[in-house]
């Protein structure tokens, strides 16, 4: 279980699954659900659907609000949406992928996820202006029904907006009507691991994906899509990165934002850690140099997951505190750190889980 | 197969440099220039020459879709007029010995706007389709017409969501005059700061007493507002050129944050003073040259850095694509599209320096007047000289995609707009520029690369700003 589940005491095979809004108290909307805690830790909930029992796995976590789904047959209560600020609202739709990244944090298998209408109601009881991520696996694999729920979602909630992750390796030129209507609210994460197909193919394990990929961009830009371009510092990322930033200026300037991202070990990278990662101190030149081109060029760029104290001060400003707030973890020398406010922290499955000396 | 998009080239002192109209470029060997013409690339150089924005596959792909971008965007012009140079008045109390602005004398009759003047400017600026505008004041001294002034800037505030309003002004009358004005949040001044009290005093025929006012009033001012809203610009005579390390040091010491190194030019007054052809004085570039040699030196011995403003422009418009093209540095460059100046009797004209090639008689070119409307047959006759991309010496210039044309600067210092450029003042200062920027680039100096990437991202430092650019090496 993740922090962000609960435990279902009434298991029942029988009984379809549902998704509830938790409320202290709760409104006028039917799919909102009164709850308490008992003593034990236990929450109790009264819904429409009926009454449920669940043991959330982070005893602390704060549940008014909360869009929930309840599965029943799994005995699963999972945390779709929880409001208020830097809350990591994403649904994963697939473990199923086209590719095989070589550092993927979750190793694709053939599993959906997507139960569309739960995940309609679901953005219906979402917060105002909530933002929500859609990953994967490749979500992409099942544009046939993301499209329209996509489509059916906006019209229901148009002041939701969503973070689509995908490889674009689906896209097609059938697709620019859906792309201009999405222009606005869906922003569309896309990775890029090389200026070219010898540098990007194997990271993402298949010969002739930047072939694919470089009409799909084209695409994005031709109906006025937001992109944000997204690259994994490694091993095999940081050596190509001078002209790896020197191709996103030049032919990709239209993006929204390029985010440059230190390596999560988890799955895949987490296996080939050693091979993968590059220490923070000798990778961040190249880094820098890639920032550096972006702003002379006038193209937005942030560093995501990068604790402050890992970058040289002079380019803390462009670090975003991106780590989701479930996955973050503070080591206990970030103790009065005058840096806390703004950074992210570490990943919890940081396997340096330590940081370097200050340079504030 | 591998097409090539259009491109130029130019030998540095030792290597190539290519570019094409996007303002993309490389440099490379003289045997890959050879090898370029021949057709006789490998893949690997066909995969830079396609990175470097220079090549595609096939019509229509990737990289065909996105040199249609660049250059769409290198050619982009802001199409809302909402910039406007007004001169209520072209009286002055001073007589500066280049004088520019074709003043006349503070008692001169029928030279301020008239009540129907005021009335007519302020209907074309309720008339303009944007919600921002920049106002500048120019004169003559407009602080002799602050009631003018007064009533623009009253009007505009109502009628723009933003305003941003510039006074010109000698600061002769004194602080007081501007002090309550700079008190809003967009309002700023300009001043003439020529360099040291010495040099303040002789060009712009001041007594010794009125050039300690001047530097007092400056003092005063920046003290209160800060550079940022009191900004000040040199002219350089040609006599004064081996005085520039002063003017820089009066600069820094002021605390200004760089100095626009600009010459005297021919028009107004200043022509008669100055003649016609060339000078037997150092010529303009190496001048300019030894400036920046100078900042650099500076610099290294520790002084706090200083930009030169004029390399600035030239910088942004090479490396930052994205910057909106400078009016000076431009091309095309039209007449009344993005920014127009109102003279004292209401006639329109493209810029100042139209006014006073006008006024001395060299050439008519203005745009019609606040009674009549901009005349948009002179506006698109003007505009259509105002391209480098068909001049017949621009064409093979290796420089194009980031030089600008202005036919009014080349009639202000040749006296006609259709010298071969090359000869030109603009053609040599511009090039003196692009020469010093891509002799830094290529030569790995450190130093000098941090002071280009000082001029970028303000930073003194020699991270890289841009990508390998560098295909190979004589
Ligand atoms: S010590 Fe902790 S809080 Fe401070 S910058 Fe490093 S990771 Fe962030
Ligand atoms: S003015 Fe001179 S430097 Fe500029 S493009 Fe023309 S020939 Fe080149």
């Amino acid at each position: 279980m993740t922090p962000l589940e609960g435990r279902l005491l009434d298991q029942d095979a029988t009984r379809p699954p549902f998704v509830v809004r938790l409320k202290q108290d709760p409104g006028a909307d039917p799919d909102d659900a009164g709850f308490w805690r008992d003593p034990t830790g236990a929450v109790h909930v009264v819904a429409r659907a009926g009454a449920f029992t669940f043991v959330p796995a982070d005893p602390g976590v704060v549940l008014d609000g909360v869009v929930a789904l309840v599965v029943p047959a799994d005995g699963l209560v999972s945390f779709l949406i929880r409001p208020g600020e830097g809350r990591d609202n994403t649904f994963l739709l697939t473990e199923a992928c086209d590719q095989a990244c070589v550092m993927c944090a979750q190793p694709p298998r053939p599993v959906h996820h997507a139960r569309w209408d739960l995940l309609r109601t679901a953005v219906r009881l979402a917060p105002p202006d909530a933002i929500i991520g859609l990953t994967g696996g490749e979500p992409l694999l099942l544009k046939g029904a993301l499209f329209p729920w996509l489509a059916a979602c906006h019209a229901e909630r148009p002041d939701v907006a969503f973070h689509l992750l995908t490889n674009a390796q689906r896209l097609e030129p059938g697709d620019a009507s859906v792309l201009r209507a999405c222009a606005g609210w869906v922003l569309w994460g896309v990775p890029l691991y090389g200026p070219d197909a010898a540098s990007h193919d194997p990271v993402v394990g298949k010969a002739g994906a930047w072939a694919r990929l470089l009409p799909a961009l084209n695409l994005l830009a031709q109906t006025g899509s937001a992109v944000e371009l997204r690259t994994v510092l490694m091993a095999s990322t940081v050596p190509v990165m001078a002209r790896l930033a020197d191709f996103v200026v030049r032919h990709l300037s239209w993006i929204e934002v390029w985010a440059l991202m230190r390596l999560e070990a988890q799955g895949f990278a987490r296996e080939a850690w050693e091979t993968l990662s590059v220490a923070g101190e000798d990778g961040f030149a190249p880094v820098a140099a890639a920032l550096r081109q972006c702003e002379t060029a006038g193209v937005a760029a942030v560093l995501y997951n990068f604790p402050r104290c890992t970058i040289p001060e002079a380019w803390r400003s462009w670090a975003v505190a991106s780590i989701s707030d479930w996955k973050r973890s503070y080591p206990p020398e970030c103790e009065g750190c005058p840096e806390r406010g703004p950074c992210g922290g570490y990943f919890s499955s940081d396997p340096v889980f330590s940081p370097l000396e200050h340079r504030a | 197969m591998t097409h090539l998009f259009p491109y130029r080239f130019q030998a540095l002192a030792r290597d190539i440099l290519f570019s094409t109209d996007t303002g993309d470029f490389f440099t490379a060997s003289p045997a890959f220039l050879d090898r370029l013409v021949r057709g006789d690339l490998d893949a690997g150089e066909k995969a830079f020459l396609r990175e470097r924005g220079f090549a595609c596959e096939e019509p229509g792909d990737f990289y065909w879709e996105s040199y249609r971008h660049r250059l769409a965007r290198k050619k982009r012009i802001g199409a809302t007029l909402s910039y406007v140079v007004l001169v209520p008045t072209i009286r002055c109390d001073l007589d500066c010995r280049y004088c520019q602005a074709s003043r006349a004398r503070v008692e001169a009759k029928e030279s301020d706007w008239s009540a129907d003047t005021l009335a007519r400017v302020l209907a074309f600026l309720d008339g303009l389709p944007t919600d921002r505008m920049l106002i500048e004041f120019q004169g003559g001294e407009p602080t002799l017409r602050l009631d003018l002034v007064d009533a623009v800037i009253t009007h505009a505030r109502q009628r723009f969501a933003h305003t941003r309003f510039v006074i010109c002004t000698n600061l002769n009358q004194g602080p007081g005059a501007v002090r309550d004005l700079l008190r809003a949040d967009d309002v700023s001044l300009s001043t003439s700061l020529d360099g040291p009290p010495d040099l303040q005093q002789k060009n712009r025929g001041l007594s010794p007493g009125r050039a300690r006012a001047f530097f007092r009033a400056l003092e005063e001012l920046l003290t209160t507002f800060g550079p940022e809203k009191v900004a000040a610009l040199p002219t350089i005579l040609p006599e004064d050129t081996p005085r520039i390390p002063d003017i820089i040091e009066t600069y820094r010491a002021l605390g200004y944050p760089g100095v626009f190194l600009r010459p005297a030019n021919r028009q107004g007054f200043a022509r008669r003073l100055l003649g016609h052809g060339a000078t037997n004085q150092e010529p303009w570039p190496a001048a300019w040259r030894r400036a920046l040699d100078y900042l650099l030196a500076t610099h290294r011995r520790g002084a706090r850095p200083m930009r030169e403003f004029g390399l600035e422009t030239a910088v942004r418009r090479i490396f930052s694509p994205n910057h909106t093209a400078h009016v000076d540095l431009r091309s095309p460059n039209p007449a009344a599209c993005d920014h127009v100046l109102i003279d004292h009797d209401g006639t329109f004209y493209p810029s100042d320096e139209a006014r006073m090639v006008t006024r001395v008689g060299v050439a008519d070119l203005s745009l019609g007047t606040v009674r009549t409307g901009l005349d948009p047959a002179r506006v698109r006759a003007f505009s259509w000289s105002q391209m480098a991309d068909v001049q017949e010496d621009c064409v093979h210039c290796v420089h194009l995609p980031w030089c600008g044309i202005d036919g009014i600067d080349d009639i202000a210092w040749h006296g006609r707009a259709d010298p071969p450029k090359p000869e030109t003042h603009f053609c040599r200062q511009y090039r003196a520029v692009f020469d010093y920027v891509f002799d830094a680039l290529v030569s790995c100096d450190p130093d000098r690369l941090a002071f280009l990437s000082f001029h970028l991202n303000g930073c003194f430092e020699p991270t890289p700003f841009v990508g390998p650019f560098r295909h190979d090496a004589p």
